[in-house]
């Protein structure tokens, strides 16, 4: 993630967005290091922001941080909890939209580095897949034709 | 010598026994693509979020420092945004 940034943050923006937390200590399943690093879930937006700064401070993260609302509008509209990857495109459509973590990120990141690696070489954003035309099944019994979309 | 390929029998039955009792012994490649999570369920494959093509929603929110608000329809027409979400957990 942080490679990629400063790979391609010449012809592209990036940002973190910080939402609640995965696998907090006081969550039903936390993760051991949160634990360890007495990381609580946020009650507040100042606790979130605080933890947001250790995680850029701890991993060496340059890339800009957005902090989502108490309300977690964004996460919400998106559904980037626990974590997710997204590339909107320059006309304001999702260029890449990965499946949610932990199974979709990385496969996320390999995506988006792609599409910007397109985007540097030809000057040209990736075209949008074509979409699915409409199938035609033909009713043995009837003769019929029904049309699904 | 019986005895000895009796052992080396049983060892081969045994290590067979381990691998099917914990896949997770093996190292398919499929495990390590996925972080060692295994297939993706079925219900977080079409769990409602956008799609690639789908308008995307532009919002607005501050920085970490808090000394702006960036609003990503600024980008629009002129850069794309790689958006990651996340926590430290």
């Amino acid at each position: 993630m942080e490679k990629m940034y400063r790979k391609y943050r010449d012809i592209a923006e990036f940002y973190i967005v910080y939402i609640s937390e995965a696998h907090a200590a006081d969550d039903e399943w936390p993760m051991p290091y949160a634990k360890k690093l007495g990381i609580k879930e946020h009650k507040t937006y100042e606790e979130r922001c605080v933890v947001a700064d250790r995680l850029r401070k701890d991993k060496k993260l340059t890339i800009p941080c957005l902090i989502d609302e108490m309300d977690n509008n964004v996460d919400k509209i998106y559904k980037g909890w626990p974590d997710r990857v997204f590339l909107i495109r320059t006309d304001g459509r999702l260029g890449v939209a990965a499946i949610r973590g932990p199974w979709g990120f990385a496969p996320g990141i390999k995506a988006a580095e792609k599409w910007l690696a397109e985007y540097r070489k030809t000057g040209k954003e990736p075209p949008l897949p074509e979409p699915e035309p409409e199938t035609q099944a033909t009713d043995a019994h009837s003769g019929d034709v029904a049309t699904t979309s | 010598m019986v005895n000895h390929r009796m052992g080396l029998a049983y060892g081969i039955v045994g290590l067979f026994v381990l691998l099917t009792a914990f896949p997770g012994c093996g190292s398919s490649k499929k495990k390590r693509m996925h972080g060692g999570m295994g297939e993706i369920p079925e219900k977080y494959k079409n769990d409602g979020a956008p799609q690639v093509g789908d308008v995307a929603y532009l919002f607005k929110l501050k920085t970490l420092e808090g000394d702006k608000e960036v609003d990503l329809a600024s980008f629009k027409g002129n850069r794309p945004v790689a958006i990651f979400f996340g926590s430290y957990t």
